[in-house]
């Protein structure tokens, strides 16, 4: 083999990967314009998403355009400036993520989720995607959303009282077949209650929020809440709860009604209200709805950071701070005690 | 106090500073309006008299097959994940007793079959069935208590936790199910394998005293050891394949034992054997009054560090309660067990450990949460001579909530009754997991356990028999002149066949 044979041989073999390594960078462009997009798109720039399209830019995101609010064909600039108030009119997208980037000819496919809530229904959601956007001269053509349609309409579909009277099937030998609940389950009222504190604890059992196998009663609740199949189940059974007649506490807490007024009035109605009737904008529930020894076991639970500790239970975090006033369980006889007398009785 | 539905606040979002997106700043009026992805509720026309004479009469729920909020209905139906692709036509929640006899002569005037469900908390989903009405009875959840003659008037519905918390502030107490969640109504049917078995009848449903019932003629009947024996004589323990609907027990319960009390011993994997041997060694001398099991656990931190070379990821676990009437009681009760050489052996102890029934229940619950689920069992007098397949099959486990449970029963003997079954040890494999893609690999694998435990099978106990994969061997479940006079009293009481019979795959 002479020396240029060599050299040439080389060449030949290491031609294939140059010419990747320059495909490589270019992909890397491309790649570069989708993740700009996402980054644009989370700090809220408007201006700099738009700059990354074409003037003429297709913009298509999948799905029946009658469920499906944002679903149909945009396009221009003024196109994809529609898309994204449509969205923002009918959504908040809390969380967008990507996982998978990956680049055949001009086009990049990202694969993603997002997780997002309808403004009518309250409706949370993950919905799975990919995004396919077609880039020349570092400049998005076409747009493709190939979206988990499915999970934005369930999120759509309003609250179902007959749907929940059906998942409340599950619920109803501990709760109770009036959700009045039942102390020989550790299962307290559910009605007297406001609707949005109750889903918000579905999804905090559901999320393993609330719970764990160190709350044991939580722990039931963590097994029967992931068994609701889906957010819109849990909106569903809380609609269901809804329609159930009032019924009130019967038992009693012994304590010096005097200094559970005192700590009731300086320490909790702020949050909890005067009459104990709760305050949905602080996510604070009606106390005045719950039996004594249901309100005993959760005070022992925050004191002893069972519950309120999990980083995401913000609300739960203000009340494992609040409880601190509480020194003794005679303080929480005493307040409770207090708190049964704001509570209505029939 | 009821108010008006608002749309809900996104509590939940991940960060609530950004609610104000990208999203709203774009915003522009498009007036966007939401239909529902489902249709109204809507029942089909033209059906016959007698369903619109069973919506009538029902002050419950009737549910139609292919109707918007069937599945919703079916799939509540089933405490596990598993919900089993079995589809009855009709399901009926009722309210009253009324609504049992109007389900039930629906059933029969429709030539559909019938079958009960009271919380559906089943590992093989015997009561959906394909085709015919499955009736629910888990409202029936009053519990009165007498507590002179220690008599609890129950409903079906109940649950074995909330009906000992209520026993208990009269000082009473009942052999539930170990699971607090467990209802009492299937449990009791199926014989009842509860809590203080030994003591306390032998299997639970031995501490029935009545049962009020629905027939197949939808007659309302009161059964006892006196009146309608033949029908208090299968209802204690012809569990799934009853030709009748329980809607109350008659329970006579126990005084509350005030020092429940528990010795636990942990042991390397490496003595099973040992510990088996143990359990044979003590078991024909212990008081009545203790319960003795072994199970096999994933490990925790105080005894990993202690463990080296293999199997260092599970533990045995001997746990032995007493339910005493004082702790000097328990003692005694617990003392064969502590000398016994083999607790030498263990590496981690917790005496003296009182248990009340809330505290038992925990332990049960803690590691048998709601998943997918499947179980299996053998009655055996020769526990010794399962532990070699008991290892293989723990080293195969395809899931880390797999385990078997090892039972020490005694020699008991029962009355008169459908229930007919039994071994000196209660010898039960549970599979349990989280994902769909895995139910083949749990089935597979707890199904050839127990085939290889069968050599050593002196029967079986039919509420955790695998009867997704053994319903050909239902029968074994009873001794076989039970197993005749089931089938005997079926054919007089029900002969139509309106109820459903046992499940068969």
């Amino acid at each position: 083999m002479t020396i240029a044979k060599f050299i040439f041989g080389v060449m030949l073999t290491l031609s294939p990967l140059a010419s990747w390594a320059s495909d490589d960078s270019a992909d890397d462009l491309k790649v570069k314009v989708a993740k700009d997009l996402y980054a644009a798109f989370s700090r809220n720039d408007m201006p700099a998403v738009l700059s990354l399209f074409s003037p003429d830019v297709v913009f298509k995101f999948h799905g029946p355009e009658e469920l499906v609010p944002q679903a149909g064909t945009y396009k221009g600039h003024h196109g994809v400036a529609q898309f994204f108030a449509r969205i923002g009119e009918n959504f908040h997208i809390s969380e967008i993520g990507q996982r998978l980037f990956s680049v055949e000819g001009n086009v990049v496919a990202v694969v993603g989720w997002e997780n997002g809530v309808s403004k009518t229904t309250g409706g949370q959601y993950t919905a799975n995607w990919v995004h396919l956007l077609t880039i020349e001269d570092d400049s998005i053509i076409h747009f493709e959303e190939i979206t988990d349609s499915g999970a934005i309409i369930e999120a759509l579909a309003p609250a179902n009282v007959a749907r929940g009277e059906a998942f409340y099937a599950t619920c109803l030998a501990c709760h109770g077949v009036e959700g009045q609940g039942q102390q020989g389950m550790h299962a307290p009222r559910l009605t007297l209650q406001d609707s949005d504190y109750l889903l918000q604890q579905l999804r905090n059992f559901r999320q393993m929020v609330r719970g764990g196998v160190q709350d044991f009663y939580g722990w039931q609740m963590n097994g029967r809440a992931n068994a609701l199949p889906g957010d819109r189940a849990l909106r569903d059974v809380v609609a269901y709860i809804e329609t159930l007649p009032d019924t009130y506490a019967t038992d009693d807490v012994i304590g010096n009604l005097k200094r559970g007024q005192s700590i009731y009035e300086s320490s909790c109605a702020s949050c909890h209200g005067q009459a104990a009737e709760g305050n949905p904008a602080l996510s604070s529930p009606a106390l005045g709805g719950l039996d004594g020894w249901y309100q005993l076991e959760q005070l022992k639970k925050f004191k002893t950071g069972v519950r309120g500790e999990h980083q995401e239970d913000l609300f739960g975090a203000q009340m494992r701070a609040a409880v601190n006033v509480l020194q003794t369980e005679q303080d929480m006889n005493n307040v409770v005690s207090y708190i049964m007398t704001l509570t209505p009785r029939k | 106090m009821k108010k008006q539905r608002e749309p809900s606040k996104e509590q939940s979002l991940k960060d609530p500073q950004k609610r104000q997106s990208l999203l709203d700043f774009a915003s522009i009026a498009m007036g966007g309006l939401l239909v529902s992805a489902l249709p109204g509720m809507v029942r089909a026309a033209g059906k016959n008299d007698a369903l619109q004479r069973l919506k009538s009469s029902v002050v419950g729920a009737v549910v139609e097959k292919n109707t918007t909020f069937y599945e919703p209905w079916r799939r509540s139906m089933i405490w596990q994940y598993r919900k089993f692709e079995r589809y009855p036509d009709i399901l009926v929640q009722a309210k009253s007793e009324d609504d049992v006899v109007a389900a039930v002569n629906f059933a029969r005037d429709a030539g559909m079959k019938i079958t009960t469900r009271s919380g559906g908390h089943s590992w093989s989903g015997c009561y959906l069935r394909n085709g015919g009405v499955l009736l629910d009875v888990s409202q029936f959840q009053g519990v009165e208590i007498e507590e002179k003659s220690g008599i609890a008037r129950v409903g079906a519905g109940v649950l074995g936790r909330s009906l000992n918390e209520q026993l208990a502030t009269k000082g009473l107490a009942f052999p539930t199910a170990h699971c607090g969640m467990v209802p009492i109504s299937g449990f009791l049917l199926g014989g009842g394998l509860g809590w203080n078995s030994t003591a306390w009848g032998g299997m639970s449903v031995f501490n029935v005293v009545g049962i009020d019932v629905v027939t197949a003629e939808g007659e309302k009947l009161h059964a006892n050891e006196k009146k309608n024996a033949d029908i208090f004589w299968a209802a204690r323990g012809g569990g799934p394949g009853l030709f009748f609907t329980v809607t109350r027990f008659h329970l006579k319960c126990h005084p509350l034992p005030q020092a429940i009390t528990t010795d636990t011993y942990f042991f390397h994997y490496s003595e099973l054997a040992s510990v088996v041997s143990l359990m044979e060694d003590v078991g024909p001398g212990i008081d009545p009054n203790l319960e003795m099991l072994t199970v096999i656990i994933p490990t925790f931190p105080e005894l990993s560090q202690k463990c080296s070379g293999s199997e260092c990821d599970r533990v045995v676990a001997l746990a032995a309660s007493a339910f005493a009437k004082a702790p000097a009681d328990a003692r005694n009760m617990l003392a064969p067990i502590a000398a016994h050489p083999v607790t030498k052996n263990a590496q981690f102890v917790i005496p003296d450990r009182p248990t009340p029934f809330e505290v038992l229940y925990q332990d049960n619950e803690g590691p048998f949460p709601q998943r997918r689920a499947r179980a299996d069992n053998i009655y055996t007098n020769r526990a010794a001579n399962t532990v070699p397949a008991l290892s293989k099959y723990m080293l195969t486990a395809p899931s880390t909530g797999n385990t078997p449970v090892i039972l020490w029963r005694g020699d008991l003997k029962f009355p008169d009754a459908a229930y007919s079954s039994t071994g000196r040890f209660y010898l039960a494999g549970y599979a349990q997991w989280d994902n769909e893609e895995d139910d083949f690999a749990n089935q597979q694998w707890l199904r050839e356990f127990y085939d290889e435990m069968q050599p050593f099978a002196s029967g079986y106990y039919i509420n955790e028999f695998d009867r997704e994969t053994r319903s050909n061997m239902t029968s074994a479940c009873f001794a076989p002149p039970n197993w005749e006079k089931l089938k005997t009293l079926r054919a007089k009481f029900d002969p139509d066949g309106v109820f459903h019979e046992f499940l068969e795959v």
